[in-house]
């Protein structure tokens, strides 16, 4: 089950509309429902949560900016704005990335804040470098792939609810989340002994 | 059960608690591709998910507020009238441009800057006409327009505009290319319009204060006045045959002899020239000329090389009796001036039929192209002298027709030996007509 509650169709049809005629609190409302799962997806891509927390806070300003053009799929509304802003979100990871070349950021995993069952501080390393190679790993994966793993251990979705947020079938996500795992395994070293083997 | 499906039990088992090492020995034939697979899993199900602090979410929300309050506060009408205005204003803009542009290249006149890109643009009309007729048509318009801007140019300046001067030639040319297969009565009114631009520049080269600008208009008159001559010589029917004696009428063509340079060959028909005949070649005096003449280089002066202030009158005409044989269809200009009235002493009592002599060029001429064969100009093309049979006076071998004709003549128009009316003695020589 999802830590957050899930975003339903009715919702996304109700704020819309105001938000595209200016009401603030309708895009306050959107921005409640969007945050945390933008910020987690930003997170994992950039590997810092200030950065991150700037990134989802201009997804919203641009939300702002164009909403006035943007158009509901009326058979899936919740699944298409949530398309778009996951849309709007893999773009600004691009400017950041541009962006930190050309400053040669390096600093990834100092701002992940880290919350394990066993805090501690041995585990609480050891997920600090599992992070840091995570957040490398993601950006091999493809959009869908980083979605799928996003929404399958990020926010806890089963098969049929990532189904419905990407707009795909459980097949598809299944076989997305195959690829993916494989992918990261390779990329995570998965030559190295898994401590529970 | 195929792997991707093993997998997700695998991950539902793993997010159940239940431990790695017991999944993968549920499933020992897939364990080495499971084993890192699940490893990567464990290791993202371990990580915390990470949220949004208050104060962030707080923060945000402001420039959420912010943004929106700047977005709906009403912008400056200069803002509002630039983001309205701006398209109307660039294709009106573009407009007034084109239709300045226009304007300006129309009503350019000679001298001017933009006077070459109106003779340009007034030519586009012929590029929608389909027909050769209405082409031909359309570039003698233009040809017109030209030169009432040379006219034009000549009262204002007293000189000749050269663009305008070789835009007239260059459309009289171009009509006379596209009208060169046209039929004749179609050639013979292109070719009077083209003449009477012939005839306006010889006015105005009588009236030019400049010798300069008089000669250039003379020489371009010359020019105007060969494609016309050219033109039009194809374009006459076949003359009918003419009686005996009966020279032909300076009115017969379609130009007034005075405005008309004598007929230029413009087309080389090689003529076989006559072997000796085996008849005898009475030693009248009819088409005596003399032996040796030589056609004149101005005689074959080509249509493109006129010579400024040369008259193109021919002025090597051999005396010629008017010939019965029927002028077969000419492709090569045949002015009224072309075929002269016979000024050589030709013998009161000599009938013709004493000096003729078998033509055997008309059994061989079939294969004769009816082609027109430019040649570049002033490339003599002489006639071939011919040996005659020793006389008692030099006869002439070149052959007494001063209209150059297309030189084609049927075998019907073989004339008959003995013919008390036939045609007048056959020179063994006739020039070549030079294109």
């Amino acid at each position: 089950m999802a830590i957050d509650p899930a975003i339903d169709d009715a919702q996304i049809t109700s704020l819309l509309p105001r938000c595209q005629r200016g009401d603030t609190a309708a895009v306050e409302a959107l921005y409640d429902l969007y945050a945390d799962r933008l910020y987690r997806y930003l997170l994992a891509r950039v590997g810092n949560a200030d950065a991150a927390a700037d990134l989802t806070t201009e997804i919203f300003v641009r939300v702002l900016k164009n909403i006035g053009g943007f158009r509901l799929n009326s058979r899936r509304p919740a699944a298409s704005f949530s398309a778009w802003l996951y849309r709007i979100a893999a773009n600004l990871v691009a400017d950041h990335h541009r962006q930190r070349r050309r400053t040669a950021e390096t600093d990834l995993s100092e701002d992940l804040r880290i919350a394990t069952r066993e805090p501690t501080p041995h585990r609480l390393v050891e997920q600090q470098e599992i992070l840091a190679g995570l957040s490398q790993a993601m950006e091999a994966l493809s959009e869908d792939q980083r979605l799928v793993i996003l929404g399958k251990f990020g926010e806890d979705m089963s098969n049929a609810e990532v189904a419905r947020w990407l707009g795909k079938t459980e097949g598809a996500v299944k076989s997305l989340q195959h690829r993916a795992l494989q992918a990261l395994g390779r990329l995570l070293g998965a030559e190295e002994q898994p401590s529970w083997s | 059960m195929e792997l991707t499906s093993i997998l997700d039990e695998c991950l539902r088992r793993l997010a159940a608690g239940e431990s790695p090492a017991d999944i993968l020995a549920s499933h020992p034939q897939h364990a080495s591709e499971l084993a890192p697979m699940l490893n990567a899993a464990a290791g993202l199900a371990g990580l915390s998910r990470p949220h949004l602090s208050e104060a962030q979410r707080l923060a945000a929300k402001v420039t959420l507020r912010e943004v929106a309050a700047a977005r709906a506060a009403p912008q400056p009408w200069f803002i509002r009238l630039r983001s309205a205005a701006l398209p109307v204003a660039l294709v009106l803009a573009a407009v007034v441009f084109v239709v300045l542009s226009v304007s300006a290249v129309a009503s350019s006149q000679p001298g001017d800057a933009i006077y070459a890109l109106r003779v340009i643009a007034e030519r586009a009309p012929v590029l929608i006409r389909f027909t050769p007729a209405a082409r031909a048509s359309a570039e003698l318009a233009v040809a017109d327009r030209r030169l009432t801007d040379v006219s034009t140019y000549l009262a204002t300046s007293g000189e000749v505009y050269p663009t305008a001067l070789d835009a007239l030639l260059d459309g009289d040319a171009a009509a006379a290319q596209r009208a060169e297969h046209l039929p004749g009565q179609v050639r013979a009114e292109i070719a009077g319009r083209m003449e009477a631009h012939a005839a306006e520049l010889s006015a105005l080269a009588a009236t030019a204060p400049n010798p300069t600008a008089a000669e250039q208009l003379r020489v371009a008159a010359a020019r105007a006045n060969s494609l016309a001559s050219q033109l039009g010589d194809g374009a006459l029917p076949p003359s009918p045959p003419t009686a005996p004696g009966a020279g032909p009428s300076p009115s017969n063509g379609h130009t007034p002899p005075a405005a008309t340079p004598a007929p230029v060959p413009s087309a080389t028909v090689p003529v076989p020239t006559a072997t000796p005949s085996p008849l005898p070649v009475s030693p009248q005096p009819t088409l005596i000329a003399d032996p040796t003449v030589t056609p004149r280089p101005h005689l074959l002066l080509t249509l493109m090389a006129v010579t400024p202030g040369r008259t193109r009158r021919p002025t090597f005409v051999p005396p010629v009796q008017p010939s019965g044989v029927p002028i077969t269809p000419s492709e090569t200009p045949v002015g009224p001036t072309a075929t002269s009235a016979p000024t050589t002493p030709v013998g009161p009592g000599s009938p013709p039929s004493l000096t003729w002599t078998p033509r055997p060029t008309h059994t061989a001429r079939p294969e004769l192209p009816r082609t027109r064969t430019r040649v570049p100009p002033q490339l003599p093309r002489l006639h071939t002298p011919t040996p005659v049979p020793p006389t008692s006076e030099p006869v002439s071998t070149a052959t007494p027709v001063s209209a150059p004709t297309s030189g084609v003549a049927p075998p019907t128009d073989e004339p008959q030996p003995g013919n008390p009316g036939g045609p007048p003695p056959e020179p063994t020589r006739r020039p070549r007509r030079v294109g």
